[in-house]
């Protein structure tokens, strides 16, 4: 550049001004807004419909919004759209190739937001990790565990494996497996699980508390003990049962018998030693 | 907590009462029994649940306190009636079938929700008991429905055979069975935040519930009329329903999780 015959009204034409006045309304006026329509936009979809499609409905308005000014500003710096979007191609194309996980991870979370096996703030098992959902995202599910550690598990993974949702329902089962004594009445035992149902304050009437019969194990009589909460009251329930159960029992004299075992201790071995209590004559 | 004397309240417990400063007070509702006072600048309230209470009212020792601090000179409480704070489901000792277009009138009972609250200008909430303890049920299906407060009592046909129940909140319930098939009655939803409450020499009232049920599972057409029910046409209007908005509305009343199939099936 000859900056001798350097010409300064040829850089502060009133095209090139206008242009700077453009781009300045579209980085300072431009995001802003477009900020604004993100945050009305998700909170709007929270309310009508739920967190989860608030965050995705963001991010929808937030990229295209992105798109629709990232054009004009390029523009005014003089890129050719189509050049821009030939090459974006060839990028995307190159990236593809080398990013393969990533995205069946952003298509696997296609899948997830249409299908919605659950949702921002549920309880989920997935690969025996259990968790609430903390947000569902591009590329994988964050996830926050009881012992308060975070996980992010690829959407990939969420897709390919059994995913239980904790919270789905409103209601959930307490399942309570109990023994008794073959000297025991099955009748008797019936009578006083349902009562202890019946007192507890989080147990719902309806749907009924349940006493199933399991079988005859190799030391007590199997029952199944099932009873029904609301999802918030279920740990409450399934506590408050199994002691309200053992203290029944004890006071009701009903046997809860474990598993008896004979040890032989061989003839290589010496004999046990047996201690004797009190006084042998008596 | 430490009082030299428990003071009973006054057996007209509806309305506005002074509390005096670092005097104890007693009350039982029902099967609440509820203490109160006014300690250094705090409200102090405690209760207890149970079906017989000793005649004094000396206050157990394991009972929790609420406490609320306030900047008032004279404390004054003010006591209301409320209804429960969820649906109720109610289920009628006997159940009876309504044939179709049948249509037919009863009384159930029920139990009454107490609002403690400090008079001001508008009066502060402190706290709701209920002077009897309900058990939960779910009314709906697996998928959706409502927790609801779970009722087993009589549904009379005459309101003069109930005797005087001041805790218990009478309610008349207009039955029409309007569907093509026979109606079993065995629970029905009570949505007690639209009911209004009327009280008559003592008894609490609700208004009338017109419940038309229209068959299958469609939901049921229930119209609350916001007057005194024909019996006391003269009672006092001492509490509007808490959802107003619309004066007829469509929702399930019958339903049971039986209606489901598959219910009773349960897998290990």
């Amino acid at each position: 550049m000859d900056l001798q015959n350097f010409d300064m009204t040829n850089l502060f034409t009133v095209e090139r001004l206008w242009s700077v006045l453009r781009l300045i309304i579209l980085i300072f006026i431009g995001f802003p807004v477009l900020y604004l329509i993100r945050k009305w936009a998700k909170s709007y979809a929270t309310n009508r419909i739920s967190a989860q499609q608030g965050m995705v409905v963001g991010k929808i308005v937030y990229y295209a919004g992105l798109f629709i000014l990232l054009i004009p500003i390029l523009n005014e710096f003089g890129f050719k759209l189509s050049h821009v979007l030939g090459a974006a191609g060839i990028v995307g194309i190159a990236i593809g190739f080398a990013s393969q996980t990533s995205v069946s991870n952003v298509i696997s979370g296609l899948f997830l937001i249409a299908e919605r096996p659950f949702k921002v703030n549920d309880v989920i098992t997935v690969q025996n990790i259990t968790g609430s959902v903390l947000s569902i995202d591009t590329l994988s599910v964050k996830i926050r565990t009881f012992d308060n550690k975070f996980i992010r598990i690829p959407n990939e993974t969420i897709i390919k494996s059994d995913v239980t949702n904790i919270t789905h329902f409103p209601i959930r089962r307490v399942d309570l497996k109990i023994g008794i004594a073959y000297k025991e009445d099955i009748t008797r035992v019936k009578k006083l699980l349902l009562e202890i149902a019946r007192n507890n304050p989080v147990c719902l009437n309806e749907p009924e508390p349940l006493v199933i019969f399991s079988g005859f194990g190799d030391s007590s009589i199997n029952l199944l003990f099932v009873a029904w909460a609301i999802r918030e009251d279920w740990l409450s329930l399934n506590n408050s049962l199994a002691i309200e159960v053992k203290k029944r029992f004890d006071e009701q004299g009903i046997e809860i018998p474990f598993p008896h075992l004979s040890l032989y201790t061989g003839s290589k071995t010496e004999a046990m030693p047996v201690e004797l209590k009190g006084d042998p004559k008596s | 907590m430490v009082a030299d004397k428990i003071e009973k309240f006054p057996d007209q417990i509806w309305g506005n009462h002074d509390l005096e400063r670092g005097k104890l007070y007693g009350v039982t509702l029902g099967d609440l029994r509820v203490w109160l006072g006014e300690f250094d600048k705090e409200i102090r309230v405690a209760y207890q649940h149970s079906t017989s209470f000793p005649d004094d009212y000396q206050v157990p020792e394991e009972i929790e306190w609420s406490r609320w601090s306030h900047m008032h000179e004279d404390v004054k409480l003010n006591f209301k009636p409320v209804y429960p704070n969820r649906s109720v489901l109610v289920r009628p000792e006997s159940k009876f079938w309504l044939l179709k277009s049948a249509k037919t009138r009863i009384f159930i009972d029920l139990p009454l929700w107490i609002r403690i609250s400090l008079k001001e200008k508008s009066d502060v909430r402190l706290i709701d008991l209920p002077t009897k303890i309900l058990s939960n049920t779910w009314f709906g299906d697996f998928f959706e429905g409502e927790l609801c407060y779970w009722l087993s009592t009589h549904a009379r046909r005459d309101a003069a055979e109930a005797e005087s129940a001041p805790f218990m909140i009478r309610c008349p319930i207009v039955l029409v069975n309007k569907s093509e098939e026979d109606l079993l009655v065995e629970k029905i939803c009570m949505r007690v935040n639209r009911m209004t409450m009327f009280i008559d020499n003592g008894q609490l009232w609700s208004d009338e519930v017109l419940i038309q049920y229209k068959g299958g599972r469609e939901g049921s057409q229930i119209r609350q009329n916001a007057t005194p029910p024909e019996e006391v046409p003269r009672a006092k209007l001492i509490r509007s329903a808490e959802n107003a908005t619309k004066k007829s509305f469509a929702a399930k009343t019958f339903a049971t999780l039986k209606d489901i199939p598959g219910f009773g099936i349960i897998m290990d």
